[in-house]
């Protein structure tokens, strides 16, 4: 790679990550709906960009993929392949390796060990309009370049027949291609000369038509020129700028006749470096070897005028009469200034309008948002204390500035967060392609349908749950769902379905994997438990279902008899769950068999800042999120009844079961009072009524975790330092609930 | 007097590429657009004495923004950015009006002439 470009490397890599998710995107949308052109047009874009950042950077095999696949699109935005099943399944295995190719330069700052010999071969035979060859054949050929690229519309050519040189090499197609030499022959009366037989000293042999039109040229006032061309070496794109050479002849309204290589070789690229021209032109040579030098990449430039072998000079010949007012040779191609005054509506293919994907946005490194979050945190605690002191002494003026303090800093708070919040889209959208692709190695028939993936979590979160979802979608296309014979004889539909689907729930982001497959099978994990020494019988015969599911979290456990390559290496579910739980989250199963699985994840929204209730038990303080609590009553011990030895209470009709958080916490039950608050929170689906002593107020609290030392405890998934310096903990309403 | 250079591409990668190749060179990068409408706005507020202009960009492509922008100042003079393997494109922007043409990945010192050439032409 080149080293000049080291110090662009990170801005490389995250702006090529960007585009790759716009690719992945984009492709989804374009399979769903083959027709899509934005969406075509947008993967053009991002491929096309993706190419010129690879090959500045230096990293050739990026480059050399995304041209083919830019080709690949080029065409089909042009209508001339068709986009089918073959093709996107060639496009996203490209998008792979483009994967592959940037995390190899995230972590060796190269792009080379991607072996892409194969998919060029596929790009290959795409292009060339075949199918899909029934077999499994190794690639026909090696990959060759296509550099020829598809044709335009036709309607941009402003040519007729005039000129033959430039013609071509717009991209016409073959057969509309214009013969470079053949000039039509003008009517011409009452000719002086009548033998030309032995034509000009040209250092390039002429056909004899062009002998014919120089000498009509020259009657009419026009010099013959013989121009040679020459490129500086290394010129990329060579036909566009011999094009440009000829257009710039052409601005001095000059014609060229003829020229070698001719046209179609030039277009093609398959010549060298230098091109002759044979030119009329009634501008002086020193202008025309300015015009032309004046243009990049132009090395040299060799122009004298023709000459007759019999010595005629080409400038005493031409009667001045007949110039006058009116070309020798009517060119049909618009000059510059017409192009510029009538501007015409030209359609174009490239960028649709309104068609941005890509946001503004600046990329910051996250560690400084992480220093920034810290700093928050400690903003809030401070703010908290000057609120305490302030408690104290009850002074008015200083009261009103810190309410408006707390407004400021709790928009702060909520903008720090939106900043580390990323829909979970960001994970999900890998794996529909991802499914597929198992899908069709297991040769299993599986539906993927996601939900809810604008729901938002913070960005480490989200960077963490990738690996296990992709571990459970393994899962369940490896082990849950069966094959297509056996879902038939089950009388189930013969595609199994996967869901995925990610919610919102109080404070935390539920997301669920959710399979139709054959369900866990309770006495093969129960014997498989026994055999492994882990439980005994009577024990095994003791435990719930759910219970008997948990132990596939254990640490090598697996039922699977064959290991595949994929999954039911053993490491599986107890990988999930410690990932999970590393987070802060929580993982829960459910199953029925026959029926299908549900694993449930449970994650926090965010690890730093929430708004909680503080309330008093027993002397010590305790936090209760905002987001869990329902609404908070004084509740007559009176109104409390016994439902089946469950002490509930019903408020507005609804039944809510009362815990009392005292015998929760071990401690003894103060009987004493008439009444008792209560604060009703919302877990799950469910209400519950937590019995607390005092309510102390709402405050913003920092999450801390407890540390690994009380990495048992489940009834708390944190502490938080308050302003008084006394510490809370935090409550964990599902564990809470289930003891 | 320093060349006063507007910067036209989508990726800020490759701005920045360029902006690089400008300011080493004795440039000065005058603004930079990452569309062709922001470009023609650009262009109508810097007058600069040259801009660079990638073609496939979203809103407007280069192509069209060379169209409008030579509308309103017919002597513009624009330099196309091209990738290789757009040859008809590139020669769609020449017809449009762009003054020359620059192929990524650039090279410096082709970058630099396009520039001196167009500028001096």
């Amino acid at each position: 790679m080149n080293g000049e470009y080291d110090q662009y490397l990170s801005t490389f890599i995250d702006e090529a990550q960007e585009y790759m998710r716009v690719l992945n995107d984009k492709m989804l949308a374009l399979e769903s709906e083959p027709e899509n052109m934005t969406a075509i047009n947008e993967i053009f874009r991002a491929i096309h960009t993706l190419k010129g950042m690879s090959g500045t950077m230096g990293f050739e095999t990026m480059t050399k993929l995304c041209h083919r696949m830019e080709n690949v699109f080029d065409r089909a935005r042009n209508g001339e392949i068709e986009v089918d099943k073959d093709m996107m399944d060639a496009l996203f295995s490209g998008v792979d390796h483009l994967e592959r190719m940037t995390q190899s330069i995230a972590s060796k700052g190269s792009d080379s060990g991607t072996d892409i010999t194969e998919i060029l071969a596929v790009y290959e035979r795409i292009n060339r309009g075949e199918k899909k060859p029934p077999e499994k054949k190794p690639a026909p050929k090696p990959p060759t370049v296509v550099e020829k690229k598809a044709s335009k519309s036709p309607s941009k050519q402003p040519k007729t027949a005039g000129i033959p040189a430039e013609t071509g090499i717009k991209g016409q197609r073959k057969e509309e291609r214009l013969e470079p030499v053949k000039q039509p022959e003008p009517q011409v009366q009452g000719t002086q000369k009548p033998d030309y037989s032995e034509g000009f000293e040209s250092p390039i042999p002429l056909p004899s038509e062009i002998q014919n039109t120089l000498r009509k040229g020259i009657e009419k006032g026009y010099v013959p020129y013989y121009i040679q061309v020459k490129l500086t070496s290394g010129t990329l794109l060579k036909g566009a700028r011999i094009y440009m050479v000829f257009h710039r002849m052409d601005e001095m309204n000059s014609e060229i006749l003829y020229s070698v290589p001719d046209v179609e070789t030039i277009e093609d690229e398959r010549f060298d470096l230098t091109v002759e021209v044979v030119l009329l032109s009634k501008v002086p040579q020193e202008k025309i070897a300015e015009a032309i030098l004046n243009i990049a990449e132009i090395e040299t430039v060799k122009i004298h005028p023709l000459r007759f072998f019999e010595d005629i000079e080409p400038e005493s010949t031409p009667p001045p009469a007949q110039v006058v007012g009116q070309k020798p040779i009517e060119s049909p191609r618009m000059g510059q200034a017409d192009l510029e005054q009538k501007a015409p509506p030209v359609e174009h293919t490239v960028a649709p309008s309104g068609a941005a994907s890509l946001s503004k946005t600046i990329r910051v490194d996250i560690e400084k948002l992480d220093t920034l979050m810290n700093l928050m945190a400690e903003l809030v605690i401070a703010r908290s204390r000057i609120n305490e002191t302030l408690k104290k002494y009850n002074i008015k003026q200083v009261a009103e500035s810190l309410s408006q303090l707390s407004r400021i800093t709790l928009d702060l708070q909520n903008i720090v967060m939106k900043i580390r919040m990323v829909p979970v889209a960001y994970v999900f959208n890998r794996f529909p392609k991802m499914v597929s692709e198992l899908s069709k190695s297991f040769n299993k028939e599986v539906q993927l349908l996601i939900s809810g993936q604008e729901t938002e979590l913070d960005r480490t979160v989200v960077d963490e749950i990738g690996e296990p979802l992709v571990h459970l979608l393994r899962n369940v296309i490896d082990h849950a769902i069966e094959t297509k014979e056996e879902r038939l004889k089950k009388g189930k539909p013969a595609a199994g379905v996967a869901r995925l689907n990610a919610r919102h729930e109080g404070n935390t982001v539920i997301i669920e994997v959710i399979d139709d497959g054959k369900g866990l099978d309770r006495d093969s994990i129960a014997r498989k438990a026994i055999e492994k020494g882990i439980l005994d019988e009577p024990t095994a015969a003791r435990m719930s279902d759910e219970e008997i599911f948990l132990l596939i979290f254990l640490p090598n456990f697996s039922t699977k008899k064959q290991v595949t390559e994929l999954s039911g290496r053993g490491v599986g579910m107890d990988v999930v769950k410690t990932r999970i739980e590393s987070l802060n989250g929580s993982v829960s199963l459910e199953s029925v068999k026959e029926v299908g699985t549900k694993v449930k994840i449970r994650l926090p929204l965010t690890l730093a800042i929430i708004q909680a209730l503080l309330v008093n038990v027993s002397e010590n303080v305790y936090a209760i999120p905002i987001s869990m609590i329902d609404s908070t009553l004084n509740l007559p011990i009176a109104d409390i009844q016994l439902v089946q030895s469950r002490e509930v209470v019903v408020i507005r009709g609804e039944i809510i079961p009362i815990i009392w958080l005292q015998e929760v916490f071990g401690l003894s039950r103060n009987r004493e009072r008439q009444s008792v608050h209560v604060v009703i929170t919302r877990v799950g689906q469910k209400k519950y009524g937590f019995v607390v002593d005092h309510l102390l107020g709402q405050d913003d609290i920092v999450i801390k975790s407890l540390g690994r030392l009380f990495k048992n405890v489940k009834e708390f998934s944190g502490g938080a330092i308050l302003g008084d310096g006394r510490i809370a903990l935090i409550l964990e309403g599902t564990t809470i609930v289930a003891t | 007097m320093a060349k006063r250079v507007l910067i036209v591409d989508d990726a800020a990668f490759m701005r920045m590429i360029l902006k690089d190749i400008m300011v080493k060179n004795g440039f000065e990068v005058a603004g930079e657009a990452s569309n062709g409408l922001e470009a023609i706005e650009k262009y109508r507020e810097l007058q600069p004495d040259v801009a660079t202009m990638d073609i496939t960009m979203p809103e407007l492509n280069g192509i069209e923004a060379i169209k409008r922008i030579r509308e309103q100042y017919p002597n513009a003079k624009i330099i196309v950015c091209s990738a290789m393997g757009q040859q008809a494109m590139v020669i769609d922007a020449i017809q449009a009006g762009a003054k020359d043409f620059i192929v990524k990945p650039f090279q410096h010192s082709r970058v630099v002439e396009a520039i001196h050439k167009v500028t001096a032409g």
